[in-house]
């Protein structure tokens, strides 16, 4: 039988050194340690000669033990979006005046990434070359007339190639 | 003509009959009508200028046809984005979208082309060369990575003043 170890708050793991046995402590209180590998009391502290603690486990309790910043990013989490990241402002401005000089992206995946500030009008064409799938997107700009002219993501032809794929 | 339908996005799909570059919906039109041999049809060219080993295999399968129209990947590429830039082009200007003022005789046409972040200024130069033998006086190669930070970071800010990057953007 496998025995696995739950080590409870208190517990800690210690990793020993390279070809040293594997050593833990157990808590002194049964509630919170709920599975003892066999032969052991919660007041032993023993050396686990031939169990090994899973590693997500032990992620699980690191994890657990964190501080309250955590748990309030796991609450910002419940609230939003769980796969959103958030971005500190302070980020956000760099980021933002990084790409002050790129012009907008027309949507994820097909995006007008324009450089240059060349006086006059021109039209700005990206393509999204894809392994399966070709997008485009454009953008008018008039720089003397300080316009942008740029449709949007769902206006035709706002981006490139109305394509049925599989049209049945 | 090659769009139909108000789906945006065409397959990356192209080859050569009869001396003419047939690509996107209108060759798989072709090819599921027969009039062209599934076997002549370039798939995955992309993956072709990756310089990794594993794609090795691919590689040797999609080059075979471009060399039996005396064509390099380059000059394939060069053939898709010339097909890709005239179509948009002429949406733009038949359709009078930008008003009267403007054709696209005069107006210049600078060329974004997103690629992967991971592809070397090697892979990179392909497109460039590429654009250039369109004679494009503008191509700038993008990492895919940054247009999708600068599609969000231009967007509006939400309602608690904070950005929110979508994980696999």
């Amino acid at each position: 039988m496998v025995a696995v170890a739950k080590m409870s708050r208190t517990a800690h793991a210690v990793v020993p050194p390279r070809g040293k046995k594997h050593k833990i402590s157990v808590d002194e209180n049964p509630d919170e340690a709920e599975y003892q590998p066999d032969g052991m009391t919660n007041d032993d502290t023993k050396t686990l000669s031939s169990q090994r603690v899973p590693r997500a486990k032990k992620r699980k309790t690191y994890r657990d033990n964190q501080g309250p910043d955590d748990d309030e990013y796991r609450s910002r989490d419940q609230e939003n979006d769980s796969t959103k990241t958030p971005v500190s402002q302070h980020s956000a401005r760099l980021l933002s005046k990084h790409l002050r000089s790129l012009v907008v992206a027309t949507s994820t995946e097909s995006n007008v990434v324009d450089q240059s500030e060349a006086p006059g009008p021109r039209l700005c064409i990206a393509l999204d070359i894809g392994t399966t799938l070709t997008k485009g997107a454009f953008q008018f700009r008039n720089t003397a007339e300080k316009s942008v002219y740029q449709p949007k993501s769902d206006q035709w032809p706002g981006r490139l190639a109305p394509t049925k794929l599989h049209p049945h | 003509m090659a769009w139909e339908t108000s789906t945006y996005q065409t397959p990356s799909t192209l080859t050569y009959h009869k001396g003419k570059l047939l690509w996107g919906a209108k060759l798989e039109r072709l090819v599921r009508r027969c009039e062209i041999p599934e076997a002549e049809v370039l798939r995955h060219f992309k993956l072709t200028l990756h310089t990794h080993e594993s794609l090795k295999t691919l590689k040797e399968k999609v080059e075979v046809i471009p060399e039996k129209h005396n064509k390099t990947i380059y000059d394939l590429y060069a053939d898709y984005m010339h097909e890709l830039v005239a179509t948009m082009k002429r949406r733009v200007f038949n359709d009078n979208i930008l008003g009267p003022a403007y054709n696209a005789q005069t107006i210049p046409v600078d060329i974004i082309v997103g690629a992967p972040q991971s592809w070397s200024p090697q892979e990179n130069r392909a497109l460039i060369e590429a654009a250039k033998k369109l004679g494009m006086n503008s191509c700038t190669v993008v990492g895919e990575a940054l247009c999708a930070a600068a599609f969000h970071f231009t967007k509006d800010i939400d309602v608690a003043g904070e950005r929110w990057l979508q994980v696999g953007n």
